[in-house]
């Protein structure tokens, strides 16, 4: 009697454990399709067939961010550079990045002297701001929302999607492993990269997912979660009225201003509570700072 | 007859401890870094800091917070949000801080200071375009520490400073 019930007993543990494993084993498929259904949803199927066969590693990825952000700085007419006002803008950035899908990057923050309303970024961690949208925001959760949409675009890869779908094209996509190190092959797919990013921008579905990418972080870290939605707001007003402009160039290289704050809201309805620190003081002396910024002269050769 | 039922219980408790075992949850550190605090407090003394794709195995699960094994081996709480249940990809944590090992292995730049990449050098300077690169270079040299950063964090009650999350 007594072995009998050893034996059950022996037959109960052996079939929970059987039952665990296989739950174990079910819990991990379970776990892993969500992330791949989550890559294919991010990447979609082609552009996640030309990462397989072209490969981007970190040191290219910062050549191009490297090179494409000289080319932003330059189209901009070069760097507010003023100690408080990139103190502060790479405060709020490194507050974010520290918390991005992609935190080990080594992330800069820099604002661009521009009268222009836009922010941009470049593969590797670049992300700029103008001195023309910085001075229209009226709290920090807005700036810190324009920098999430743009670190947004770098943890997704967005531009480097289609530097990789132009490589894919070129003479680089015979060519060995480092090939792109080739100057004249390097330059000829910018040259191409650039001409279409600073005409068209990147794909619209790029900017919706940076949207929801960057509307995502700024509620993780902890700031107000309709920041981009305000400052989105304030931009579709100057879009309505006088400040072409200044704006004409956002407007030509971005989705409907109108869009993105309709798909917003149905994001932050799905949030509920979205409430966060949105401070004002901090943001104000900054823009201070930027609006009375005066570039150094250049330098003057000193007659013999 | 006794000594047959001994084995059975040893056999059973075995596979019982298989179970537990292998019932222990880890989770992965999805931030740049974290604390790990004696209590949920972030005023509470650090117990340590872990790093991007840390493995933490899982002692409670409390609300917002977990009490976690750090890898030194002590116990603490950590904020969920800052932990995930599937690790960060290969590439992810290959992105150390800036950090870029060339074909030779050795580590050619450093976080907020690495400069531009030869590469982009030669395109800027195929452009004419030195003073911008001067500014890119000028952009990477700013560095934030981590006690700035921290400092700014409390003050702005974001990351473990929010409002309401202890």
């Amino acid at each position: 009697m007594n072995r009998r019930h050893f034996v059950a007993n022996l037959s109960a543990a052996l079939g929970l454990l059987g039952l665990f494993t296989c739950s174990c084993g079910m819990l991990g498929q379970v776990t892993q399709d969500v992330t791949d259904a989550g890559q294919k949803l991010a990447f979609g199927g082609a552009k996640a067939a030309a990462a397989a066969t072209l490969p981007i590693g970190i040191e290219e990825e910062v050549s191009y961010g490297g090179a494409i952000s000289v080319m932003v700085v330059q189209r901009y007419g070069g760097l507010v550079d003023d100690p408080a006002v990139h103190g502060y803008i790479n405060l709020l950035g490194q507050a974010l990045a520290l918390h991005a899908q992609r935190p080990n990057l080594a992330w800069h923050f820099a604002v661009l002297d521009s009268p222009q309303v836009n922010a941009l970024s470049a593969p590797g961690g670049y992300v700029f701001v103008t001195k023309g949208a910085l001075l229209q925001m009226t709290d920090e959760a807005q700036l810190a929302g324009v920098l999430a949409h743009e670190i947004g675009h770098v943890d997704a890869r967005h531009a480097l999607e289609s530097i990789k779908a132009l490589k894919a094209k070129s003479a680089l996509a015979q060519g060995a492993a480092d090939a792109w190190k080739d100057s004249a092959l390097f330059g000829q797919l910018l040259d191409t990269y650039l001409g279409d990013f600073f005409e068209h921008g990147l794909p619209v579905a790029a900017e919706f997912e940076a949207d929801a990418l960057g509307t995502g972080l700024l509620m993780r870290v902890g700031w107000y979660g309709a920041g981009l939605r305000d400052f989105l707001a304030i931009l579709g007003k100057m879009e309505a009225q006088a400040d072409k402009p200044t704006t004409a160039q956002f407007e030509k290289t971005h989705p409907k201003t109108a869009d993105r704050i309709s798909k917003l809201e149905e994001q932050l309805k799905r949030f509920g509570d979205f409430s966060g620190s949105r401070d004002e003081a901090r943001l104000r002396a900054v823009q201070a700072k930027a609006r009375s910024f005066k570039p150094a002269p250049p330098a003057q050769a000193i007659a013999p | 007859m006794h000594r047959q039922h001994r084995r059975i219980a040893l056999i059973t408790g075995s596979l019982l401890l298989i179970a537990v075992g292998a019932w222990a949850r880890t989770v992965y550190v999805n931030t740049r870094y974290a604390k790990v605090r004696e209590s949920q407090a972030s005023t509470a003394a650090q117990v340590g800091k872990v790093d991007f794709g840390d493995g933490l195995t899982v002692v409670t699960d409390q609300g917002g917070f977990l009490q976690v094994s750090v890898p030194n081996g002590k116990v603490g709480w950590i904020a969920k949000m800052w932990v995930s249940d599937t690790a960060p990809s290969k590439d992810g944590l290959a992105e150390k801080a800036g950090q870029s090992v060339r074909a030779g292995g050795t580590v050619t730049y450093t976080a907020g200071a690495r400069g531009l990449t030869d590469e982009a050098k030669t395109y800027a300077s195929s452009k004419s375009m030195g003073d911008a690169a001067a500014a890119v270079e000028k952009m990477e040299k700013f560095q934030v520490t981590d006690e700035d950063l921290e400092q700014f964090m409390r003050a702005a009650h974001l990351g473990d400073f929010r409002g309401g999350q202890r």
